[in-house]
């Protein structure tokens, strides 16, 4: 498989704090890699040192096949785009004024590509309204457009859809999509919204206090993932009485409800109740979402 | 770095700011020349300097300077911190290119912007001057005291670019040469030049070079006294020209602590 980007043992230390502690990954080319962890896990620092905004303290990372201490990074480094917390935009400027500055700082021949880019993130009718003037979601995608000026590789997106309405968090994951399926941009996508990542992301890798606890695919992901049958019952002491008769796991969330961790023969099981009088009111089947995933891996307890 | 500087200068040629200060600010020195007229309007001319000419012309064309220094810290903070604020650093940083690259290209359209308005806070009065009272002064003096204005407009560009880098933010940076400018310039009032002034038998010739090449050394001091003593036009030959010297060092000094500053730092 080839690589876009693979850190190595990265480690970075503000003062006595260490915000990564020898993180190693890699991002697959093509893919959407989410980057999933607490607040303070160590996410955007490690966008911060990709992007060279930071030096790391120890480690090293490869960027298109080039390490980090070589000085053709830099060169590397105009491959990629990034929304780094915030849109990088000037709030002064209009949406045009703002991708000239990048066309400018870039070195690109001319403003072509421009109506191109804000008919693609839905900006092309702002006319002279200034950024200042934007919603939330428009900076936002204003900051992506931005970011897409000279067609990059790579695209890094640090909280992207962080206090976003539901429309623009919508838009957003579309043009996420739209990026990685037609231009074939690898996405590396940070994000502690866990529902909306599992909508986007091939890849996965799962961090916290500064490391990488685990890296997988999306299919790996659906498999590690337990499926479980939500159960509505009369009685969970009957419930309870017969699946450990049947060998199966289980959790009970109250007195009429549980959650069984195993493929069931749903006949059997209302069989097998009966004779208790529990009543099966309502099943419906679920998958263990990315959230308990992530839950499971990195304990429940809060850094914050 | 062309590329750079066109994103820069493009970047500032968008910015009201600097528009509103270039064609605002010259409006101070006009004033100041009107109400100069307004003074001598009564009196019968019996020199060149009863009328507008090289005498007035320290108050005149060069009143601006008085508030050079502050008006410097807005338009950074509106230019240079503005790239902090708003995170456009940071595209400049993966655009690929070296700090080293990106700070000379901020303290070089830094400069330009807080020379040009200099600059023209400088000529427009001047024409207004010869347009309407006409100038019979010293052509050489007033173009001495215009590029002896150069260096303290630079350097006090270029520490005020420091203290935003310092500071990493928009506003600290604002606030730390904003104060910094005014304590300097108090402290050097208050131990250094009133002593001069007014016990200056006690201050030996050793003490007095001393002091005025620390008050060369401070561009806020120096902006200030050549609007002050901007009258005095037949010292400004044997003064102005080692004072500029000395700025010009603070300058240098100013440049290589911005650059190592900026090569250094963490940014967000």
């Amino acid at each position: 498989m080839e690589y876009v980007l693979k850190t190595n043992s990265l480690g970075k230390k503000y003062r006595k704090f260490t915000a990564l502690d020898g993180l190693s990954m890699s991002v697959p080319k093509g893919s959407i890699y989410g980057f999933v962890g607490r607040n303070g896990a160590g996410k955007t620092t490690l966008i911060r040192l990709i992007c060279g905004l930071q030096r790391p303290t120890s480690g090293s990372f490869e960027m298109f096949g080039v390490q980090n201490t070589d000085k053709k990074i830099l060169e590397q480094r105009r491959r990629i785009g990034a929304v780094v917390e915030t849109p990088s935009i000037y709030m002064g400027m209009t949406a045009e004024e703002n991708l000239k500055m990048q066309y400018l700082t870039l070195g690109l021949p001319d403003y072509k590509g421009i109506p191109e880019l804000l008919e693609l993130v839905g900006l092309s009718n702002t006319g002279k309204k200034t950024a200042r003037n934007f919603s939330l979601g428009m900076k936002q995608r204003l900051g992506i457009a931005v970011a897409l000026c000279g067609s990059p590789d790579m695209l890094i997106l640090d909280e992207p859809i962080n206090g976003l309405d539901p429309q623009g968090i919508i838009e957003i994951r579309e043009l996420i999509l739209k990026l990685n399926r037609e231009r074939e941009i690898t996405v590396l996508i940070s994000s502690h919204i866990l529902d909306e990542l599992s909508k986007l992301a091939t890849h996965y890798g799962f961090i916290d206090s500064g490391r990488i606890v685990r890296e997988m695919s999306a299919e790996e992901l659906e498999k590690a993932s337990r499926k479980a049958v939500h159960i509505e019952v009369s009685d969970t002491k009957a419930l309870s009485i017969v699946l450990d008769e049947m060998g199966v796991e289980y959790k009970l969330i109250d007195d009429h409800t549980a959650d069984i961790y195993a493929k069931l023969n749903i006949t059997q099981l209302t069989k097998a109740l009966m004779p208790s009088g529990c009543e099966v009111l309502s099943i419906n089947e679920r998958d263990e979402s990315l959230e308990s995933f992530f839950i499971s891996l990195v304990g429940g307890e809060s850094h914050d | 770095m062309i590329k750079l500087l066109r994103a820069n200068f493009f970047k500032l040629f968008c910015s009201w700011s600097f528009w509103l200060t270039l064609f605002i600010l010259p409006f101070i020195n006009i004033f100041v020349i009107i109400s100069g007229d307004r003074t001598y309007k009564g009196l019968e001319p019996r020199s060149g300097l009863d009328r507008w000419n090289l005498g007035m012309c320290g108050e005149t064309c060069f009143s601006h300077l008085m508030f050079l220094t502050y008006i410097i810290v807005l338009l950074m903070g509106m230019f240079i911190g503005d790239e902090y604020a708003s995170g456009a650093l940071r595209n400049k940083i993966i655009a690929g290119y070296s700090r080293t690259k990106l700070y000379f290209s901020y303290l070089i359209a830094g400069v330009c912007e807080s020379l040009i308005i200099n600059l023209f806070c400088i000529a427009v009065p001047f024409i207004v001057c010869c347009a309407k009272y006409g100038f019979d002064g010293d052509w050489g003096t007033l173009g001495l005291m215009t590029v002896s204005s150069l260096p303290p407009v630079a350097t006090l560009t270029a520490f005020t670019i420091l203290c935003i880098i310092f500071a990493g933010d928009r506003t600290s940076g604002m606030v730390i040469a904003f104060l910094t400018d005014l304590v300097m310039y108090y402290f050097f009032d208050c131990f250094f030049l009133s002593k001069l002034i007014n016990e200056p038998e006690k201050v030996s010739a050793a003490q007095k070079k001393l002091y005025l090449i620390i008050d060369a050394l401070l561009p806020s001091s120096f902006v200030e006294w050549l609007y002050v003593f901007g009258m005095k036009a037949h010292d400004l030959n044997v003064t102005h020209a080692p004072k500029c010297g000395w700025c010009c060092i603070t300058l240098a000094v100013m440049t290589a602590a911005g650059l190592m500053q900026f090569r250094k730092n963490d940014l967000k």
